[in-house]
């Protein structure tokens, strides 16, 4: 193939055309990842490593979205050492193409096809179903956001944050006062009265993470600090930070505008606020000084 | 840049002004940009392509300021602008 694959998306969607939708497969499982059923079907080998990841959001009911995978044994992928996504215009289709995978997820259809490398592992199933998840998230009203969530009497805190900012901290201090519901990556959908966030079976250092949901009481964005304080952040600013640590692939204007109504929504229902922290259980007092006062 | 070149906004860019801050996010490298006040103005102004010195009379009639300033700030504002793919400029 190619090393433009990206770049003829009609040549793509032929080279699925030749798999999909699946005649057979070797395995499937079901998981819930907040209210959506994902079922997925693919190659032997799959499942073991699977479901000791996928634990309590294992289910049998049937699927809302469904993902299909299938190895393809001349698919060199090589040229791409990292992620790269395309959309076609409309923002209903989307591709993902990486080293050991290409994947193609319809939002509108609720499907996605995934076509392996011969030096894929199952754990490309898990990538796409995360990234599968963000777009149906935003076509949902939702996000999928880097962060942890704690779930304590006064309603949901997401700790907001990339990479390093203090979400498993966050979490490890956490567990012994509240349940934790993730400590790496929060389904947030809107709900009929403000937001309701979800643990997601996509866990992080903690490797904890729980099939609960509960309602968002506010949307903190972490900031390591010599102290403790939540403080007030600028509308533009808050939504801005909390834009910076959804999980979004998309490259359609669409989904550019949805992700903004939908951050812009939640500060309108929900308060997003800086929490200053220093790595102790003690930023729950500026937390309750804030909150329930 | 001149005052007479003309500049056209990257039509494929989502875009929010919230009480006078803007946000700009660009789908092809998913980066968001914040504009202030003065950033949201020339942004709309935009909304049809337009001459520099266009822009400048933008920010001349809705910002106290001088006119050398006006067109030292455009220019660098869009400059940084089509640096960053969110316009295009020409001769």
């Amino acid at each position: 193939m190619s090393a433009l694959l990206h770049e003829d998306l009609d040549q793509v969607d032929r080279q699925f055309a030749r798999h999909f939708p699946l005649a057979r497969w070797d395995e499937q499982l079901g998981l819930k990842v907040g209210p959506v059923r994902v079922g997925v079907r693919m190659p032997a080998g799959s499942r073991e490593v699977l479901i000791p990841r996928y634990g309590g959001f294992l289910t049998d009911e049937p699927a809302d979205f469904r993902c299909e995978a299938d190895r393809s044994t001349g698919l060199d992928m090589s040229a791409y050492p990292n992620i790269l996504t395309r959309s076609r215009p409309g923002g209903r289709v989307h591709y993902v193409f990486r080293w050991d995978f290409i994947a193609r997820i319809d939002v509108a259809d609720a499907s996605a096809w995934i076509l392996l490398a011969p030096v894929s592992t199952p754990l490309c199933v898990d990538s796409v179903i995360r990234i599968a998840t963000s777009f149906m998230a935003v076509a949902r009203g939702g996000v999928l956001v880097h962060s942890a969530a704690v779930a304590t009497d006064i309603g949901a805190f997401l700790f907001c944050g990339i990479s390093g900012c203090g979400k498993s901290t966050v979490g490890k201090l956490s567990r012994d006062r509240y349940p934790l519901l993730t400590d790496e990556m929060t389904l947030v959908e809107k709900a009929d009265v403000g937001y309701r966030v979800w643990g997601t079976p996509f866990w992080g250092e903690l490797q904890l993470s729980v099939n609960r949901s509960a309602p968002l009481r506010a949307a903190l964005l972490l900031a390591k600090a010599p102290y403790n304080a939540v403080e007030d952040v600028p509308a533009g600013e808050a939504i801005m930070e909390f834009m910076k640590t959804i999980l979004y692939f998309g490259q359609s204007v669409e989904t550019c505008d949805a992700l903004m109504n939908v951050s812009m929504d939640l500060r309108k229902n929900v308060p997003i606020k800086r929490l200053q922290f220093r790595p102790e259980a003690t930023f729950w007092e500026a937390i309750d000084h804030a909150f329930r006062r | 840049m001149l005052l007479d070149d003309r500049v056209s906004r990257n039509t494929i860019t989502a875009y929010r002004n919230l009480d006078g801050e803007g946000l700009v996010m660009n789908p092809s490298d998913s980066m968001l940009h914040s504009l202030n006040e003065v950033g949201c103005a020339i942004w709309e102004a935009l909304a049809e392509p337009k001459a520099v010195r266009d822009l400048v009379a933008v920010v001349l009639g809705q910002f106290d300021c001088d006119q050398a300033t006006a067109e030292r700030d455009v220019i660098e504002f869009l400059a940084a602008l089509q640096a960053q793919g969110l316009v295009k400029v020409q001769a």
